[in-house]
């Protein structure tokens, strides 16, 4: 019976140093598939419509005039709750702490970018009792609720559109109440 | 007889390239577990895949429209004194207006319009608040708890729908047709707590919360809730919830 034994140095001159450069090359070759893989599906989502930015710079001008019409409407109410008492002030600071909540809210989301403003009154008239004064801040109220659709329909970012969105539904609640608390009925909505 | 010896080094570099050589046959497989399968095993058939565009939120805006609709023009709300009765009339006209402007918001992104109520809405939410009111004893403080809750939902739909919008000028005019929805709440709630007093929050002297115009500072996308129906033997009344349309409730 024959062995055969060979000189392995000589027969398989493959050095420690080849076998790591082979070792190397296999593993490339076996990430090939995975990143054309990888690659393909990048392409995919390419084709996908692109979904809208959460936060936009070009939203901050848009929200800056939203937070100088909340502001007014904030001074508006301090001259409004003045003028009234008993159910009819506590009815009217719960919406002044509204526009309060939302000149916050606005400034909030812009950050260091929120313009500082005091609010200039909107006009109104203290005199006639709560029926006058709420429905001159219904009308206020109206407008406000107008200010932000049309910022709504110009703000790019989802997260500025949910919160003005969130503060419409409300802002078109205050103008109903104001105008039905002092005896307007359905059809005057 | 032959016999090879293999020296550790050719063990060694052939083993590793052994090893490479699975790593790449390993990455070409496709993603199947390939367990073997016990028992029956019917095939399964995948789910049609379903995109939320902005067609299918205004179709389902139709389609809660139509429920509004519907629900307050079904012979058991015109259980309201004379009052409600008008004032549900007004509601119905203002559904039907924003029904007109959903119309070519639809046509004009090319989609077909929705004339039917919400398929899941009514099935769960209508339907049940009908019957519980057809069967109560306070059957005019139950239409006006149910309208209120109803037409809460109808706003925050709007709402919701913001979120999911792509177009900025199509969340606008979404908005624009939750002001009604959001007036009508108010007009309701005045119904149960009149004048300035009805306004805030509060609560009445049992400590039970009082239905109000404004309940929150933010419109809410949480459940309305109208507590309605005959009182059961324990006392209690059944409440109803309803919520905005989600991913199971959209009109593909």
């Amino acid at each position: 019976m024959d062995t055969h034994a060979p000189d392995t140095a000589a027969a398989e001159p493959r050095s420690r140093r080849a076998l790591f450069a082979s070792l190397i090359a296999a593993g490339t070759a076996a990430a090939v598939p995975a990143l054309a893989g990888r690659a393909s599906a990048a392409d995919d989502a390419a084709t996908t419509t692109t979904a809208p930015p959460h936060r936009a710079s070009a939203d901050t001008a848009i929200v800056n005039s939203l937070i100088a019409r909340e502001a007014s409407m904030v001074s508006t109410y301090v001259a409004a709750v003045a003028a009234v008492s008993g159910d009819d002030k506590a009815a009217l600071l719960t919406i002044h702490g509204h526009h309060v909540a939302y000149v916050e809210s606005l400034s909030a989301f812009l950050g260091t970018e929120a313009a500082t403003t005091s609010g200039t009154p909107l006009a109104l008239t203290t005199t006639g009792g709560y029926s006058a004064i709420a429905a001159q801040l219904a009308a206020h109220e109206k407008a406000t609720e107008q200010a932000h659709i049309d910022g709504l329909s110009r703000i790019q970012g989802l997260d500025a559109a949910g919160l003005v969105a969130s503060i419409i539904t409300v802002v078109a609640r205050h103008r109903a109440a104001l105008l039905v608390s002092s005896g307007a009925d359905a059809s005057a909505l | 007889m032959t016999t090879q010896k293999i020296s550790r080094r050719t063990l060694i570099s052939q083993g590793g390239a052994l090893a490479a050589a699975g790593v790449v046959l390993a990455a070409c497989g496709s993603e199947s577990s390939g367990l073997a399968r016990v028992g029956l095993a019917p095939s399964t058939t995948a789910l049609p895949e379903a995109h939320v565009s902005d067609v299918v939120l205004l179709r389902t805006a139709q389609s809660v429209e139509n429920l509004a609709v519907a629900a307050l023009t079904d012979p058991v709300m015109g259980k309201g004194n004379s009052a409600t009765k008008a004032a549900i009339e007004v509601f119905v006209a203002g559904h039907r207006a924003n029904l007109t402007a959903l119309a070519p918001l639809v046509a004009e992104r090319g989609g077909t319009g929705f004339d039917k109520p919400n398929t899941r809405m009514m099935k769960n939410y209508v339907a049940g608040a009908v019957a519980l009111i057809e069967d109560s004893d306070q059957q005019e403080a139950d239409v006006i708890a149910f309208a209120h809750a109803l037409e809460g939902v109808v706003a925050a739909t709007y709402q919701a729908f913001v979120s999911w919008t792509s177009e900025p000028a199509l969340r606008a005019a979404m908005m624009s047709l939750a002001v009604k929805p959001s007036y009508y709440a108010v007009a309701l709630a005045q119904m149960v707590s009149p004048g300035s007093k009805g306004i805030s929050p509060g609560v009445d002297e049992a400590g039970n919360p009082v239905v109000s115009a404004l309940p929150t500072k933010y419109g809410s996308l949480a459940s309305f809730e109208a507590t309605i129906g005959k009182v059961t033997e324990a006392g209690a009344r059944t409440v109803v919830s309803m919520e905005t349309p989600s991913l199971n409730s959209l009109e593909y």
